[in-house]
Parts: C-alpha cells; structure tokens; sequence
C-alpha cells in the first residue's frame, strides 16, 4: 500500500507538462534562442530550459508559438517580450544605447590591438634599420631611393 | 578528526607565515640557515594542509554530520567515492581542495629545483606561500570546512547538534565527471601559479634571460594540459548530465575556466619567441601575471556567486577577500615589472610583419581578443548596471556571434604560424608552403558547398581544419621524408623518429591537429536538430535516420534515488542499433526535491543520438521524450583526447638530439678554444 502510495506520488511530481505548439517548431526555436527562461533558477536559453516543471518556460513558449500564430515578426514578439519580462528576458544585450558597448568594445579591442602590434613590429624595423651596425644597409636603401625616383615619376 | 583537522588548518597558517618570512628575512641578512628553515617549512605546510584534507575525507567516509560541511553536502546512503568526492563538491572544502593542490606543487617544485636555482628559490617559495597563505586564512577563518552543525537559538549561543542524516550532495554533482572534473580543472588553474611564481623570483633577483621560463616550461605545459582537460571534462558532464543537448553554454562559471586557459595558452606560444629570439620579455611577464590573475579570478567567480550562474550550488560571501588578494597581486606584480623594464630589453629586433616573430604576435592578440571578449561578456551584466541601472543579460547567443569568428581567424592562424620563417618571409617560400594547401581546402569548401554545407561559419570553420591539417601533414611528411634520406628508416619510423628528436615542435602540431577535430565537432553542432512526442509503449519517434521506439515505462527506486525510467529501442534505417535507458530522478536526501535527467546517449563517429526523458504524463502511461541528433559531437572527445597525447608528447626530452648535440657543441668550443690560441 504504503509502495503504491509514493508510486503515485512519484508519478505527480515526475508528471511533465505536455507541450502543445501549433506553430512550426523549428521557428518557435529560433525566436525562443533569443530568450532567457524567466524562471530564476536555471538562467538558460528559453528552449534550453529543461528543469523539471519549470513554471516559465512552457508557458513563455506557448506565448511565442501563439504569436507566430498570428502572423507577428520575430521584432515585435522581442519587443513584447521585453515589455513584458524586462530587458534581462533577452539572451544578448539590445545594439542600442550603452549596451551597443557590449558588441562592439571586443572588436574595437581586437582593432586597436592589431594596430599596437603593426605599430611595434614597424618600430622594431625602424629601430633595426636605423642601428649603427647596419650603416650600410641605410646608405644602399637611401641609394635604391634615389634611384627609383629617377625612373618613376612622382604624383 | 575534526580537532585534528582543525588544528592541522592552525598550524599550516602559523607555518605558512613563517616561510615567507623566513624566505624574504634569509635572503636580506644572506643566512642561509634561514633560508633553508623556510623551504623546510613550506613543506611543512604541505604535510599540514594534507593532514587537515584526509581528516575532511575521512569524516565524509564515516558521515560525521556534528560538522556542518559534512552535513551540507553529504548523506548516510551516498556511495563511497561520491562521499570522498563530496571534498570538494561544496564552497568549504573545494577551497581547501585548491589550497592543498598549490601546496602539493609547491613541494613539488621545492624538492625538483632547489639546488638547481639556489638564487631564485627563496622568492618562489615566498610567492607560492604567499598565495598559500591567503588560501590557509580564508580555509581557517572565513570558510573553515570543520566548523561544527549548530542550531542558532535566538538570544542563546549557537547549540550544538549531530542531525540523523546530511542534506545529500547536489544531484547534479552525483556524476562520475565531476569525481575527476574539479581536481583536473585545479590542477590547471593551481599550476600556473608556479610559473607566475618563477616569473616573480626573476624580476626580484633580476635573473631575467630566460631561465624562468626554460625552468617553468614543462610546468607551464602541464597545468595547461590539466585546464584543457578538466575544461573538456566539464563540457563532457554538462552534455551528460544537464540534458539540454549541448555542452557547453557560456555560463559564468565556464567563461571563468576558459579565460586563464586562453591567456595561458597565448603564453606557451610566446615564450617560444623569448627563448629563440631574447625578445617579448615584458609581454611574456605581462601574460604569466594575467594569466595568474586570471586563474584567481576563475576561481574567485567560481567560488563568489559574483555573477548569477547555473552552478548555483557555489555561491558565498568569500567574494571581497579574493577581490583585494587580486588587487593586492596584481598591483605588486605589475610596480615589479615596471620597476625592473630596464632589465627587460629585447635582445633582438622585429625585420618583417610577415614572419614568425609577428604572427605568434597575431596570435597572442587574437588569443588576448577572444579572453578580452569572454571577459567582458562575463561581466557586463554588472557594467551594465552600473552605468545604466538597469539590468540586461548577456547570454550564449552574445558569446557565440563575437567569439565564431575570433576562433575561425585563430585556426586560420594555426596553419599559417608554424610555416612562417624566422626574421622574415619570402613571397617565394609563402607561395611554396601555402598556394596548395589553399587551393584543396578551397577546392573541397566548394564541392562541401555544393552538397549541402551551407552554413557559413561552419563551412569557414571546416575549409579552415581542412588547411590546417594539410599544413600539419606535410610538416611531418617533409621532415620524415628529409630523415629517411639520411638515415635509411621506413617511413612509419621516420615519422616516430622526427617526433621525438623534437618533440616540442611535433607536439605542438599534433595539439595543433587536436583542435582541428575539436573545430570540427564544433562545427556539427550548427545542424543539431530535435524532435519531441508524447509516446506511450510501442510508440514511435523519428528523427532523420534514426527511429526510436519506447518498449517499456518502468519506475526504479534505490536507497539514494527514486525515478522514471523508460527502455527505448533505436534503429538506424530500420535495423536495431542500441537500448536506450533515459531516466528522470528525484533524489531523497535534503529538502530540495528537484527532479535530475539522466539522459541516454547513443554515439557514433557521424552523430549522437541524445535522449531526454522528460518525463511522463500525469496518468504514468506515457512518456514525453525529446530527442537530440547532434552530428559529428565525438569528434570533440577525439579532439580533446589528441590534444592531451600532444601535449604528452611536448613534455618529453629531446633524448636524440640531446645526445648528438653534445658532441658538437663541444667540438665547437674546442675548436674556438683552438683558434683564439693561435690568434
């Protein structure tokens, strides 16, 4: 008895929320991938969630088949969301306002880099043409010069 | 035990303390009896520290709930070696775990290198202690693994208490990755403090050619390899075990392993400019002091709850003690290099943007870009609070659109590095060693193209692994073929031979190759597609060639779980392939009843089949099941499995070269010797 008892309590809690999306499910998957479940435990992609009988994200889904339903753009279910939710509901911050920081600081980052690099490397040369020990080199370059300006002409 | 352990934790911060000084005092009077008491004593620390971890381990194997970290994170019906691995399943003893690792390492370096490097030793034992000691304080004050369960009675002091069972340890921890996931991962981050540690005592005893890093190189390569492992192994317990079909997800705590591993990593290659070339030695001190940093900063994230994150099993209020350790390092660290820039001058100049010198800068930059955008992902959310007060996310979609095309650029830069020359490129030798390996792997991205590899980056990512792994063929090809010209081996034996006379740079390119097979399974997980139903007994589910069919819905019950399991068939094109056993649990201990998924994998070279029971409808009679096809996700274990064998590889001698060197250099000193006579 007592074993039948926690069998069907077992059963209750381990029961899952069906899922019921009219709208194809590939596209609830990709509008649902710029989500975060809302539900405060699992901080996951909306169609990551997975954690037992999470009270947000079925719900949260449904909501989003039910408004491809009605013909809306990925735009406008974003916006609602974040209407809705607040802006901590999508999974990357908006480009706009201080948030565009986010996207375009590891880029500006990786440029000025890049050019601190091109910077030193033309250093380095400028210091290793210019050395005492290579005089020569510095008068035959200063010559090929020279002459090359006597063959192109100059714009 | 819990006395003794207690009294261990005492002893190691009073001893630990004294080594510093001990180390920095003997050094300033020159008494070499004092310097000697204080390597004496850091190994002192280590037996004391591992005295305090067996007590712990062996109160987690007898269930000594009296002391709280017991209690919190362990039960009566637990498994043996899940109770052991409890050490380190929570914030108290996890730290403890961190703190004994360093000490294990530092004796081990002590007892490898102190007659070898009598000058430098006494400052790398101070700033391994160093760290130690802050480690020792926050186990013995802040969160002291021993402290005893009590029941806080108001107006009353706290009141002892043995509760008749422990909370359990967290389900999703109960996981045979996680055994060996934490103490790998460690390993990683706790290694690198040798190197930075090494880096330190050179800057202090202005012994700055390159002996720090010869020294440290095969540390440096092994906490790396430590990192890079206990990074997969993570990854490998996420797919496992949190059921969401991938298995790796930007999470804070992720981002915190991966950070240290990039920096290290741009480290390991640009040491390489310094020992051949005498030249990056500020860079390369500026990587290693990151790269510490940035492994107590992992830690700190990981350990702090700082950022919100999955894991949320490790939040705590260790938070400011690790912010002002790093400020206090990191600012010490960075007054030493400025003070000693002097010291630091390069030994030789850039010629040309087009050789190897720059694009192991290129490298560095790129690997430098890629933390700069983990970091900054990571912590934005707060920046962003901060600045505009409201909250936002930053979440995986983020990571991947900056991070896709820094790691493609990288690749791209792994097959180009390796055959730049020295000094500078010739146009000539950049059309020999690249023209073909440019025109196949373009040659095949189209036919790839063509038969449905559409998806731009992973169609950049697979042309970029086919050009590195032509690179890499043909390095080992030409040297092969150049040896068997003169030693006359078969060409199996040449290969094996060219390896281990050097096995740095043969090593190297098998790591290299690693990550080709990791870029490649990367690259799958853009066509990952799923399916999911509500299936009752005989029911059937298709996805691509796959058909599932769930034979029975059964319910098990153990001692320390109860749960869901259902036996499902799956054929590949109608033929019966594999049974699957997906489950869902529900834990007993504690109160916390939350529901884990085991999910059922079936793994071939071409795809997983990866099964989610997610549970069964109210009535018990079905199941809804949700299954994954992620193509080609083996191919990150290979990779990560070739990685770890290059990285074995690396770390042996060059026996062969070793031995006919020798010779030569000696010939050569002589004949100088020779001529300086007869001038």
């Amino acid at each position: 008895m007592k074993r039948r008892f926690r069998k069907l309590v077992l059963l209750f809690v381990l029961a899952a929320t069906p899922l019921a999306l009219a709208a194809d499910r590939q596209r609830v998957k990709e509008v649902g991938q710029k989500f975060i479940c809302v539900c405060g435990t699992c901080n996951q992609l909306l169609t990551e969630c997975n954690h037992f009988g999470c009270p947000s994200s079925g719900p949260m889904l449904a909501e989003i088949a039910a408004e491809l339903d009605e013909g809306q753009g990925d735009q406008s279910i974003v916006a609602h969301f974040a209407e809705k939710y607040g802006l901590t509901v999508l999974s990357s911050p908006p480009a706009s306002g201080f948030n565009l920081a986010a996207w375009t600081m590891p880029f500006i980052a990786l440029a000025v880099g890049g050019m601190l690099v091109v910077y030193f490397v033309r250093q380095f040369r400028r210091k290793w043409t210019q050395a005492p020990a290579n005089v020569d080199v510095a008068k035959y370059q200063q010559k090929v010069e020279e002459e090359l300006k006597k063959y192109i002409p100059e714009d | 035990m819990a006395q003794i352990g207690q009294f261990a934790l005492a002893l190691a911060w009073v001893v630990t303390a004294y080594s510093i000084v001990a180390s920095l005092l003997g050094i300033r009077l020159k008494h070499d009896k004092l310097i000697a008491s204080g390597r004496n004593a850091a190994l002192g620390t280590t037996i004391c520290i591992t005295t305090a971890i067996v007590c712990l381990g062996y109160l987690f194997a007898v269930s000594d709930f009296s002391i709280k970290y017991i209690a919190a994170h362990s039960n009566r019906d637990l498994p043996m070696y899940f109770k052991v691995s409890s050490i380190w399943g929570g914030q108290e003893g996890s730290l403890l775990f961190w703190g004994w690792l360093l000490t294990i390492y530092s004796a081990l370096v002590v007892i490898q290198n102190w007659r070898k490097h009598s000058a430098m030793m006494p400052y790398v034992i101070a700033v391994l202690m160093g760290t130690s000691w802050f480690f020792t304080s926050m186990h013995l004050f802040i969160v002291n693994p021993f402290n005893q369960t009590v029941v806080l009675q108001s107006g009353l002091s706290p009141l002892p208490f043995v509760p008749r069972d422990g909370n359990g340890l967290n389900p999703l921890l109960q996981d045979a990755y996680m055994v060996i996931h934490p103490p790998m991962l460690y390993l990683g981050f706790v290694g690198f403090a040798v190197p930075f540690a090494f880096a330190m005592a050179a800057m202090l005893t202005k012994q700055l050619g390159d002996t720090w890093i010869r020294t440290t190189r095969r540390w440096t390569m092994v906490a790396w390899m430590f990192l890079s492992i206990g990074i997969l192994l993570g990854g490998k317990w996420a797919y496992h075990e949190l059921g969401w079909g991938g298995f790796w997800a930007w999470d804070p705590v992720e981002n915190a392993s991966m950070m240290p591993w990039l920096i290290g990593t741009a480290f390991l290659h640009s040491v390489m400019v310094q020992e051949k070339k005498g030249m990056l030695k500020v860079w390369n001190m500026v990587l290693i002091i990151l790269t510490y940093i940035m492994s107590i900063f992992g830690t700190l994230l990981t350990r702090s709850g700082m950022v919100q994150s999955v894991h949320a099993f490790a939040q705590s209020p260790v938070g400011g003690y690790f912010r002002a350790f790093i400020i206090v390092a990191l600012s010490g660290a960075l007054y030493l290099l400025f003070d000693r820039l002097p010291y630091l001058k390069s030994e030789n100049q850039m010629e040309s943007i087009v050789s190897r010198e720059s694009s192991f800068m290129f490298n560095n930059l790129i690997l430098l870009a890629a933390c700069f955008a983990v970091f900054w992902g990571t912590m934005f959310p707060i920046i962003s609070e901060a600045v505009t007060g409201s909250k936002i996310t930053v979440g995986p979609p983020f990571f991947n659109k900056v991070n896709v095309p820094i790691a493609i650029f990288l690749m791209f830069l792994t097959g180009v590095g390796p055959l730049l020359a020295w000094r500078r490129a010739s146009t000539n030798s950049l059309q020999r060693n690249f023209l073909w390996p440019a025109v196949i792997a373009l040659g095949t991205g189209v036919v790839l193209y063509f038969r449905g590899l559409q998806h731009f980056y992973a169609w950049l990512s697979v042309v970029m692994s086919i050009f590195v792994t032509i690179t890499i063929v043909r390095e080992f090809y030409k040297g092969a073929a150049a040896r068997q010209v003169g030693t006359g081996d078969s060409f199996v034996e040449a290969v094996v031979n060219l390896t281990l006379r050097n096995t740095r740079r043969y090593g190297g390119y098998i790591i290299h190759f690693g990550f080709v097979l990791l870029f490649i399974g990367w690259s799958g997980q853009a066509f990952t597609t799923d399916a999911e139903g509500e299936l009752g007994i005989g029911d059937r589910i298709s996805i691509r060639e796959y058909t599932l069919r769930v034979d029975k819905l059964g319910i098990e019950d153990t001692a320390n779980y109860a749960g869901q399991k259902a036996t499902i068939s799956l054929f590949e094109y109608g033929k019966k392939k594999a049974t699957l056993y997906p489950e869902k649990r529900l834990y007993k201990a504690g109160q916390e009843t939350q529901p884990t998924t085991e999910v059922a994998i079936y793994s071939s070279m071409k795809n997983d089949v990866y099964v989610v029971f997610q549970g069964g409808t109210a009535d018990g009679k079905k199941a809804i099941v949700q299954v994954f096809y992620n193509p080609l996700t083996m191919w990150v274990w290979i990779g990560g499995i070739v990685l770890v064998a290059g990285t074995l590889i690396a770390l042996l001698p060059n026996k062969k070269t070793i031995l006919r060197r020798r010779p030569e250099i000696e010939s050569k000193e002589e004949s100088k010797e020779i001529e300086t006579k007869v001038s």
